[in-house]
C-alpha cells in the first residue's frame, strides 16, 4: 500500500469520526429521536 | 396474504407481562422512545398461524387506566386515540393468577373502551400451590372474553394465546359496568351531550390529565367544558366508580374461581417476617450488596485482563503486519486501543446488569423500598428513590427516568439532582485502573484491600448523594403532596430468558451507543496527538538529537525522548499544557487533564484517552496499566500515579459531574435547562476542591 | 372498637369502615383499599413507618401519614 492511499484512509476515518461527534452533539434533531432511552446515549 | 395485528400487551406491575412479551416475541424486539417523551417502548413482531403477523407493543405496567405517572399517561393515549398507527386492534391483559380480583379492575376498564381483549392469567404453575381453581367457562361467559391461561415458566398456553390474537374478530366487545349506575343524572347528561361517543371515553377524558394533543381537538374542548364538578367531587364519583367495578369482579370471582385456604401456602409472609425484619432486614440487605460489589471485582477480572493483553497483542501484530503508513498507525495506536477500552467494561456491565435485573426480578427490590423508605425521607427523598440510586449504579440515564414512578415532584426533583453521584458504571473503569495502580494486593478478613477502596468509593457516591439531597431538601421551596403506594409482590425465582434478555439488551446498547462515541473520540484524540503546529513539531527529531547529543543514550532511550517531545508538541499536547496549571494542584499533568477534557463526552473515555495518549510514540505495545505505572511526575520526579494523585483523581471522579447525556436527560426531565447546569456547576466545583484538598493532604 | 389504621398491630385483622377519599390517592383505593374490605398488619418498618399491610389479599406499603386516613374495625 503506498502512503497516499494510507493518508486517504485515515483522513475518511477522521472525517467519519468527526462527523459522527458532530451530528451527535450539535446538530438539533427532530424531535423524535432525540437521545433519551439508554439505547442512543452515549452515557452508561 | 399478509396483514398485520396490532397488539397492545397491558397488565399490572409484577404480571409477568415482560415473560408474556418475551414468549411471544423472543429475540424479535427492540426497545425505542415514545416520540418525545422518555418513556421506554418496547414493540416486537410475533407469528401468528396461518402466516399472519402481530405487532406486538409492551405497554407499561399500570393499576388501572387512571393515570398518576407519565409511563401510565402512555397506555391511555394509546388507548383513546383511534388515529394512532399504534392503536390496537386487540388488547390482551396480562393477569396474575394469584392477583385476579385486583388485576381485573384494568381488565373491566379497557373493556368499557369497547377494544376487543383477550384475558391472560398468568402463573398458571402456581395454582396448585394455592390452592386456586378456576372455572374458566364460566369466567369467560361472564367475562365477555376468552381467557388464555398461561405459565412463562413453563411455556404453557401460548399457543392457545396466539391463535386467539389471530382470531381477534370474534372476541365480544361489550363493556362489563353501567357507568349511569353510578350517577345517573351527570352521567346521562354526559351521554345526551355526546351521543356518538363512549361514555367511558368521555368520563376518562374528563379526570385525566393527559396530553391529548393527537385526538380530535375539538371533541375533548368540549368535554373540558363539562368540568362542572369541583375535584372533590370527581374523586368521589371516582370511588364510587371503582367500589362499582369490584362489585361487578366480586360477583364473577364468586362463581368463578375457588380458593381452598387450608391448602394455601404463603411462603412470602414467612420470607418477609425476615427479609423486611426492622434488624435483620438491613443486614440482609447490606450483605447482598457487599456480595455484589466483590463479585463484580473478582468475578471480571479474569476475562478483563484477558481482552487487555489480547488487544495490545492485537495492536502489535497489526504494526507488523501492515505496510507501514498514517493509517497502520491509526489502527494500531488509535483505533485498536479505542475499541480495547470499550470490550473492556462488557464483563462488569454484564455483571452489574445480571445482579440488578435478578433483584427487580424476584421481588427483592420493592422491599429495599419499603426498608429504605423511613430513612430516606429524612433526605427529602422517597423510599421509591432508591430504585433510580441502585440502577444509577449501572447509569444515570435509565436510573433518571425511573424516577418517573415517584408521584411527588418535590421527591422526584431531588432524586434526579442527586442521582448522578452515584458511582455509575462508566467509573468504574477509571476506579478499577487507578486502584489497581496505587491501592496495594493484600487482604483484611477475606476481603481484598482493592474491593473494599471500590465499596468505600461506591459508599462515598451514597453519601454525596444523600447529603446533596438533605441540603436540596432544606433549600427547595415546593410544596407537593406525598403518596406512597409500593406493592409487595410475590417473591419469583428470576426467569433466565428474562434476565437474559435484560443483561443482553444493556450491554448491547453500551457497545453500539457508548462505543461508537468512544471509537469516534479516539480517531480524533490519535490526530491530535499525532500532529502539531509549528516548527517544535516538525523538527522534533532534530532538537532532541541536539539536546542529547552529549549524553549517552541507547536508540531506543532516543526515540522515546522524540516520542515524548513529539507528543508535547501535537495539538493535544498543547491544549493540555494550557490547562495544566488548573490541575497541577490536584496532583495532575496535562495528558490526565486531556483525558478529563474528554470525559465529559462520557467517562469511561478517561481510560480510553490514556491508551491512546500513552501508546503515541510508544514502541512496545504493554498494557495500559504497565504505562500508567511508568508514568513520571514531572514536577516532583518519582511515579506520577502515588497514592496521593491517586485518591485525588478517585474523587475527583467521583463528584464531578462528567456526562453530557446525563445532562441532556436532566433537562428533559425536569423541563428547564436551570438544573443541568447546576448540577455541572456545582458538582464539578465540589470535585476540585475535595481533590485539591486530598492531594495537598496526601502528598 | 372503631381506630384509625395507622394504629394496628403486628398480625391482628381487621376491617375498613371508611376511607377519606379527599386524603387517599386513588391508586390505593383501586389496590383494593376500600370499606368492607379486611386489612392485616404484616410487618412494619423502624418507628411504624411505613406499614407493610395485606389488604384484601393485594400486599402493599404505605406510609403512616396515609393509614391515619383510614378507619377500621376491629
Amino acid at each position: 500500500m503506498n502512503p497516499f492511499i494510507q493518508n486517504v484512509l485515515a483522513i475518511t476515518a477522521l472525517v467519519f469520526a468527526l462527523g459522527f461527534i458532530f451530528t451527535k452533539y450539535f446538530v438539533k434533531k427532530k424531535s423524535k429521536k432525540a437521545c433519551g432511552g439508554d439505547k442512543d446515549c452515549g452515557c452508561h | 396474504m399478509s396483514k398485520q395485528i396490532n397488539v397492545a400487551l397491558i397488565g399490572n406491575p409484577n404480571t409477568g407481562k415482560t415473560s408474556v412479551f418475551n414468549a411471544l416475541t423472543g429475540l424479535n424486539q427492540k426497545v425505542g422512545n415514545y416520540p418525545g417523551i422518555t418513556v421506554e417502548k418496547k414493540e416486537g413482531v410475533c407469528k401468528l398461524p396461518r402466516g399472519v403477523k402481530a405487532h406486538i407493543i409492551d405497554l407499561p405496567g399500570t393499576y388501572s387506566l387512571n393515570a398518576s405517572s407519565l409511563d401510565e399517561n402512555v397506555v391511555i393515549e394509546l388507548l383513546l386515540n383511534k388515529n394512532d398507527k399504534d392503536f390496537p386492534d386487540i388488547a390482551v391483559v396480562v393477569s396474575d393468577v394469584e392477583n385476579l380480583k385486583r388485576n381485573l379492575l384494568l381488565y373491566t376498564q379497557i373493556k368499557d373502551l369497547e377494544i376487543p381483549t383477550v384475558l391472560v392469567i398468568n402463573m398458571a404453575d402456581r395454582m396448585d400451590y394455592k390452592g386456586i381453581s378456576l372455572d374458566l367457562e364460566y369466567l369467560e361467559k361472564h367475562l365477555k372474553t376468552k381467557i388464555a391461561l398461561v405459565s412463562t415458566r413453563k411455556n404453557q398456553g401460548i399457543e392457545r394465546l396466539k391463535s386467539l390474537i389471530a382470531n381477534y374478530k370474534d372476541l365480544s366487545i361489550s363493556h362489563c359496568i353501567d357507568l349511569t349506575e353510578i350517577d345517573k343524572d351527570y352521567f346521562n347528561n354526559l351521554q345526551n351531550t355526546f351521543p356518538n361517543q363512549l361514555i367511558y371515553k368521555l368520563w376518562l377524558v374528563i379526570t385525566q390529565d393527559v396530553n391529548f394533543g393527537k385526538t380530535d381537538r375539538n371533541e375533548i374542548d368540549a368535554v373540558a367544558n363539562f368540568k362542572t364538578k369541583s375535584k372533590n367531587d370527581l374523586k368521589r364519583l371516582q370511588q364510587k366508580e371503582t367500589i362499582k367495578r369490584y362489585q361487578f369482579i366480586n360477583d364473577v370471582l364468586k362463581n368463578g374461581q375457588t380458593i381452598d385456604v387450608a391448602h394455601a401456602k404463603d411462603l412470602r409472609m414467612k420470607i418477609d417476617r425476615i427479609i423486611t425484619h426492622q434488624f435483620w432486614g438491613y443486614v440482609i440487605f447490606f450483605i447482598i450488596l457487599l456480595t455484589i460489589f466483590q463479585a463484580i471485582y473478582d468475578w471480571s477480572s479474569i476475562p478483563m485482563d484477558f481482552i487487555d493483553t489480547t488487544f495490545a497483542s492485537l495492536s502489535e501484530w497489526t504494526k507488523n503486519q501492515l505496510p507501514p503508513g498514517t493509517f497502520t498507525s491509526l489502527l494500531a495506536e488509535g483505533i485498536i486501543p479505542g475499541l480495547g477500552g470499550i470490550v473492556i467494561f462488557i464483563p462488569q456491565i454484564a455483571f452489574l446488569f445480571l445482579f440488578i435485573s435478578v433483584l427487580e426480578e424476584s421481588g427483592y427490590m420493592s422491599r429495599v423500598v419499603f426498608l429504605m423508605d423511613r430513612i430516606m425521607r429524612r433526605f427529602g427523598l422517597s423510599g421509591k428513590s432508591i430504585v433510580p440510586l441502585i440502577s444509577g449504579t449501572a447509569c444515570a440515564i435509565p436510573a433518571i427516568m425511573a424516577t418517573r414512578n415517584i408521584e411527588n415532584w418535590k421527591e422526584r426533583l431531588i432524586t434526579i439532582l442527586v442521582t448522578p453521584f452515584i458511582t455509575c458504571s462508566a467509573r468504574l473503569p477509571v476506579y478499577l485502573i487507578i486502584i489497581s495502580l496505587v491501592i496495594p494486593e493484600g487482604r483484611f478478613i477475606g476481603l481484598g484491600y482493592q474491593a473494599l477502596t471500590l465499596m468505600l468509593l461506591y459508599l462515598i457516591g451514597f453519601g454525596a448523594a444523600v447529603s446533596s439531597a438533605y441540603i436540596l431538601n432544606r433549600v427547595l421551596k415546593i410544596k407537593s403532596k406525598a403518596f406512597f403506594v409500593v406493592e409487595m409482590p410475590n417473591y419469583k425465582l428470576p426467569l433466565l430468558k428474562n434476565v437474559a434478555i435484560t443483561v443482553l439488551e444493556k450491554t448491547k446498547s453500551f457497545v453500539f451507543g457508548a462505543g461508537k462515541i468512544i471509537l469516534a473520540l479516539s480517531i480524533i484524540l490519535w490526530f491530535l496527538a499525532s500532529f502539531g503546529p509549528g516548527d517544535n513539531f516538525k523538527n522534533a527529531e532534530e532538537i532532541t538529537t541536539k539536546e542529547y547529543a552529549n549524553q549517552q543514550l541507547s536508540s531506543v532511550e532516543l526515540q522515546q525522548k522524540i516520542a515524548s517531545h513529539k507528543l508535547e508538541h501535537s495539538f493535544i499536547g498543547i491544549t493540555g499544557r494550557a490547562i495544566e496549571p488548573a490541575i497541577r494542584p490536584l496532583g495532575y499533568d496535562w495528558k490526565i487533564g486531556i483525558a478529563i477534557v474528554s470525559s465529559f463526552a462520557a467517562r469511561e473515555v478517561f481510560v480510553g484517552t490514556l491508551a491512546t495518549i500513552y501508546s503515541v510514540g510508544s514502541d512496545e505495545e504493554d498494557t495500559i496499566k504497565n504505562r500508567m505505572a511508568g508514568e513520571v511526575n514531572p514536577v516532583l520526579g518519582g511515579p506520577l500515579f502515588t497514592f496521593a494523585s491517586g485518591i485525588s483523581l478517585l474523587l475527583f471522579y467521583a463528584f464531578a459531574m462528567q456526562c453530557m447525556s446525563t445532562l441532556a436527560i436532566v433537562k428533559r426531565e425536569t423541563y428547564s435547562w436551570k438544573w443541568p447546569i447546576l448540577q455541572l456547576t456545582i458538582m464539578t466545583m465540589f470535585a476540585y476542591i475535595v481533590a485539591l484538598i486530598a492531594f495537598q493532604l496526601l502528598k | 372498637m372503631e381506630d384509625t389504621l395507622a394504629n394496628i398491630k403486628r398480625g391482628e385483622r381487621c376491617i375498613i369502615t371508611d376511607v377519606s377519599s379527599i386524603h387517599i390517592p386513588l391508586k390505593l383505593l383501586e389496590m383494593g383499599c376500600l370499606p368492607g374490605n379486611y386489612v392485616e398488619l404484616v410487618q412494619v418498618a423502624p418507628f411504624h413507618d411505613p406499614m407493610y399491610l395485606n389488604i384484601n389479599g393485594t400486599h402493599l406499603a404505605i406510609r403512616k401519614e396515609t393509614a391515619m386516613h383510614i378507619l377500621i374495625k376491629k
